[in-house]
């Protein structure tokens, strides 16, 4: 780099690292937040839902802030810098958006990790609201539910009185919500090594001016994506009395869907693949 | 073209003059009004509101320190259409652009761009320089939390007086025997729809 674009990268390095620290302590403070919505409503998955919600549009809008200065105000200087050789515009762009997606994944970590703990909390409270016995409504006589995760009717041993038994907030909360808490937890670094991934290869593609993605490539793509989805829906299976044939129906719909998205309008892989 | 381009980057250093003057002088300035803040608004042709109004809207909004965000929205109102009058009357910009010169042409479209944002960005800017956090908690993230924590109370069935009950049992209306099988709303005591009104679905 000559003089003047060193001056110019320090300038970029110094805007993305006061961004990045803004990132850090809003990251602390959205810790320390959502856990005590968890410790106030320990029942209740909807507020640490909302809180995470609003958390996400609070850090979209620093992304996006870092992005639109990026591209108003600090692009065309890299431009005006460039020179014969080129690179220095596209290293900032990377730059930029290796900060980005660090931010984004450091976030996407800490959030799925805070709604996996939430269910971790929540589970000793289901257990004990599992544990309490339920009556007839009619005879008052004790009833044996097979199960206590689920809605069940129960004929009364006394009465022959037909009940339905509900399961508690507590416990339907935690088995409607964590195994995809879980599953997330379990799958969330292959995402993250996807997204890289995905990163990189269209650097490659742009050193070499932009050709097709291989077919070898888009074949590593899906073998990663159903990597993904093996690690969430072995994860939520287990939590969720899966059969294996359901098990595998669910990860057999989920990369059906990435290649319907992704894939199947590629030409060129579908001939490869003689569709 | 270096001197369209020279021009267009010129106009662009004198936006930015502006706003920091306005900004400058909207922070030191009180939500009552200063001379120096009133002087700046004379400088963009704007009067000051009445004095009265301003300290309404003051205690409307809780705020102690710096001019008026309105009145500082307005000004960047008019900076934007004194930027975007500097670049319409810009000589040869637009026969520049169209002999296809994309530096020029980038240059002046993102300038361009910004205008149609600025006031919205640089009120927001200025707001959260002067306007006092929001209750609940200190840090930018405490208006979210206090949200959540007030909607958390809400209870959409508290009037309904609704008890959580863990079983139910469906009786007949006709003679208030418990329902024996699931699924089957024939009462098996009395042989009437234990509802007490048969919808006629076929079985």
């Amino acid at each position: 780099m000559n003089s003047n674009q060193q001056q110019l990268w320090q300038r970029l390095e110094g805007f993305v690292a006061k961004i990045k620290q803004r990132h850090g302590e809003l990251m602390q403070e959205a810790e320390a937040g959502c856990r005590q919505v968890m410790v106030d409503n320990p029942t209740d998955p909807i507020p640490l839902g909302n809180a995470v919600s609003a958390i996400d549009r609070r850090f979209d809008q620093l992304r996006r802030k870092m992005d639109d200065t990026w591209s108003d105000q600090i692009m065309d200087m890299f431009v005006d810098a460039e020179t014969g050789s080129g690179g220095f515009v596209d290293r900032g762009i990377d730059y930029v958006r290796d900060a980005e997606h660090d931010m984004e994944c450091a976030w996407a970590r800490l959030k799925i990790k805070l709604q996996a703990d939430y269910y971790r909390n929540l589970w000793p409270i289901a257990v004990e609201e599992m544990k309490k016995p339920v009556s007839c409504t009619n005879c008052g006589m004790e009833l044996q539910p097979p199960v206590r995760h689920q809605s069940v009717n129960v004929t009364c041993p006394g009465c022959n009185a037909a009940n339905q038994v509900f399961p508690h907030k507590a416990v339907y909360s935690y088995y409607g919500g964590a195994p995809h808490a879980f599953g997330e937890e379990a799958a969330i670094e292959q995402r993250v090594m996807i997204e890289k991934w995905r990163i990189q290869v269209d650097r490659d593609r742009r050193a070499q001016d932009w050709p097709d993605e291989s077919i070898q490539s888009l074949d590593k793509w899906l073998e990663m994506e159903r990597e993904y989805w093996n690690l969430y829906g072995q994860m939520k299976a287990r939590l969720s009395s899966e059969t294996p044939e359901q098990q595998q129906a669910f990860i057999d719909s989920r990369v059906k869907q990435f290649v319907e998205i992704h894939l199947a309008n590629n030409q060129q892989w579908r001939r490869a693949k003689g569709l | 073209m270096v001197d369209v381009y020279s021009a267009v980057v010129g106009i662009e250093e004198r936006l930015d003059q502006h706003l920091r003057y306005v900004r400058e002088a909207a922070v030191a300035s009180h939500p009552h009004g200063t001379p120096e803040w009133d002087y700046c608004l004379g400088c963009y042709r704007l009067m000051p509101p009445p004095q009265q109004n301003r300290i309404a809207r003051a205690k409307e909004l809780g705020q102690t320190r710096g001019a008026l965000p309105e009145e500082v929205r307005s000004v960047f109102y008019v900076i934007t259409l004194i930027t975007d009058g500097a670049l319409q009357r810009l000589p040869g910009l637009g026969d520049v652009i169209n002999q296809g010169h994309a530096q020029v042409d980038h240059k002046a479209r993102v300038l361009k761009n910004r205008l149609v944002t600025l006031v919205d960005v640089e009120g927001q800017k200025y707001d959260r320089v002067v306007k006092p956090p929001a209750a609940g908690g200190g840090g930018s993230l405490g208006g979210i939390f206090a949200n959540v924590n007030r909607t958390a109370q809400l209870d959409p069935w508290a009037h309904l007086n609704v008890e959580e009950v863990q079983s139910v049992t469906l009786s007949c209306v006709f003679c208030g025997a418990p329902q024996q099988v699931p699924e089957d709303f024939e009462c098996a005591f009395c042989g009437q729809f234990i509802f007490g009104e048969d919808p006629g679905y076929d079985t």
